[in-house]
């Protein structure tokens, strides 16, 4: 009776989902080879000729041109990189609209350069901005945090109006006149507007809290533009950046050519191995569930391929990101400089916390100092000291700022992608987020570490931090993790997956 | 006021309304690791630091504050 689920036929609704998902894949295993598509065209292995440049102007120019140099060679790459590339299919349009390989590469050139010169007028805005702030919270009898709030809704407003232009230029040059319009305007999202923005937002804060001294424009354009990160990170902080330009002139170790060649090549084959689970096992598995689809539920997938399939989709997400993160790291390395991880054996959290603290570590460093710690001291939704002076352990006193979670999440959702699929992601992790911090609350105020339950729970090692209790926390937020990042290719998705997952096992009982 | 592991102890006594005995902390403790401490907590305790110090602690150096040795260190430079 209990393999009975193992084979049970599928529901209709699940078929429904599956097959929109199968549709979805073609389009889907273009974005998936991103990881080696971030290696080729974006990273930076087109780069690695240039290192010995790199050296040699290092050595032999004066060292108050270094920045600069740095900082036109990261523009080089930057126009390098938006230039219309009508090649890989992954933007087929782009072929459509200039008839294949008709564009010509001095063209494409020009166009490369017009877009990032767009991307500097943007830079000197930011600039402007935090020039601004700064002077206006030292002035006397103001708030500084006025002055510093707006800068950043500045921004945050920039951002989503310039997705918003762009996705609106897109409909209007392919629908409305057939406009060369990839060309016109540069792919934001291409050209790692979203990192500019999180990296826009730490400096204009930072400036305006009087943290940033030094703030001359040609720091400011080589550490935005540094070209190993500025495409999809890691985020580096100013100070640090500047640290690492420090201590790092005019000073290579071998070692430091060995490890930035091993990063390389490790970034490159989790490249390689995104593009196989991209453009080979997620379509196969993909015709075996449209063959489920075709007849009706009548051969149905198995439990174990439900089980897999947000695997997969994890997996190929971390390994498109985790491998550009070791190319750009290991780039900078051969550079002399030791930039920030991204991943710390993140599979292996074993809550949610946890797993904040060790994926995506720069992006989430910045979620958490600009703005969950802000909302959380100084929001409205605020942590507030309890009557008589006492933090206040009582439910009510910590189910307000668990507010805070959602608010971070959702925005966190939709800096990857304003669309409302990504509220619904920020939401379910905002509700984690929440889930995990009264349940430590539970445990900790109101359960008795005396009491015959949780002297039973810890002999079993189930409570207490015994390794039982960490596996099964691996296993709960790791699955976690996977189902929530069904979210990014739909809710319906999602949710089948979801009560698959938990229904079936139980069909035998019900 | 003298900023020891102790009074650091005490305070995270007060935030967390457990019974955290002083040998059970030392200078590498972790809060959120080592300690049990959540994120809310974590912010109570700031503040109790801010109220006893009569320090402000931005928020981008709570950061910097991941183990009661640092924070020490971290207070004794401010104060």
């Amino acid at each position: 009776m209990m393999a009975d689920w193992l084979t049970s036929p599928l529901s209709p609704e699940w078929l429904c989902a599956l097959r929109d998902f199968c549709g979805q894949l073609g389009e889907w295993s273009h974005w998936q080879s991103h990881g080696f598509y971030l290696a080729t065209r974006w990273g930076v292995l087109w780069f690695l000729p240039v290192i010995p440049l790199v050296w040699a102007f290092e050595f032999l120019a004066p060292r108050r041109w270094w920045l600069v140099f740095l900082s036109i060679l990261s523009l080089a790459f930057i126009a390098f990189g938006l230039m219309p590339w009508p090649i890989d299919g992954v933007f087929p349009e782009q072929v459509a609209h200039h008839g294949g390989q008709a564009m010509t590469w001095a063209r494409r050139a020009v166009y490369g350069l017009l877009h990032a010169a767009i991307v500097v007028l943007l830079l000197v805005g930011v600039y402007r901005l935090a020039r601004t702030g700064q002077q206006r919270c030292r002035q006397p009898g103001r708030n500084p945090w006025h002055p510093l709030v707006a800068a950043v809704l500045v921004l945050i407003a920039g951002y989503f109006v310039l997705y918003g232009i762009r996705s609106g230029w897109r409909r209007l040059g392919e629908g409305a006149y057939g406009l060369d319009a990839f060309v016109i305007l540069p792919n934001f999202h291409e050209a790692g507007l979203a990192y500019v923005f999180v990296k826009s937002v730490h400096y204009v804060w930072d400036s305006c809290r009087g943290r940033i001294q030094n703030r001359s424009w040609w720091r400011f354009l080589c550490w935005m533009t540094f070209f190993p990160s500025f495409r999809v990170g890691p985020i580096e902080r100013y100070h640090d950046f500047f640290t690492q330009v420090h201590r790092c002139h005019r000073r290579w170790r071998a070692s430091d050519l060995l490890h930035g060649w091993r990063r390389i090549v490790q970034g490159a084959l989790k490249g390689v191995l995104c593009l196989f689970l991209g453009n080979q096992w997620l379509p196969a598995v993909g015709d075996q569930l449209a063959d489920t689809v075709a007849t009706g539920g009548a051969s149905s997938v198995p439990y174990l391929t439900v089980w897999v399939l947000p695997w997969m989709v994890l997996m190929t997400a971390y390994l498109a990101l985790a491998g550009y993160t070791d190319i750009a790291v290991g780039l900078a390395r051969l550079m002399g400089y030791r930039m920030a991880e991204n991943f710390n054996w993140m599979f292996f959290s074993h809550n949610l916390s946890e797993l904040w603290r060790r994926t995506h570590m720069t992006m989430s460093r910045c979620l958490r100092d600009y703005c969950y710690y802000p909302l959380v001291r100084r929001g409205p939704f605020r942590r507030r000291p309890a009557p008589g002076g006492s933090a206040g352990q009582q439910v009510g006193h910590l189910l307000l700022p668990t507010v805070n979670f959602y608010i971070t999440f959702v925005f966190c959702g939709l800096w990857h992608a304003p669309v409302s699929k990504m509220i619904l992601w920020g939401l379910l992790f905002g509700t984690g987020m929440a889930v995990f911090e009264l349940w430590v609350w539970f445990w900790q105020q109101r359960v008795d570490h005396n009491g015959l339950l949780y002297r039973g729970l810890a002999r079993a090692g189930l409570a207490g931090g015994g390794w039982p209790q960490r596996v099964l926390g691996v296993l709960l937020t790791i699955h976690f993790l996977a189902l929530s990042v069904l979210l990014f290719h739909g809710p319906e998705l999602f949710f089948v997956v979801t009560r698959e997952l938990i229904h079936r096992p139980f069909t035998w009982l019900f | 006021m003298d900023v020891s592991t102790a009074v650091i102890c005490e305070l995270l006594r007060a935030v967390t309304e457990k019974d955290i005995h002083e040998e059970d902390v030392i200078s590498e403790s972790r809060y959120l690791e080592d300690l049990g401490l959540t994120s809310i907590q974590l912010v109570d305790l700031v503040m109790a630091i801010e109220e006893r110090f009569n320090v402000e602690i931005e928020d981008v150096d709570l950061a910097k504050l991941r183990t009661v040795g640092q924070t020490v260190d971290y207070l004794k430079q401010k104060t």
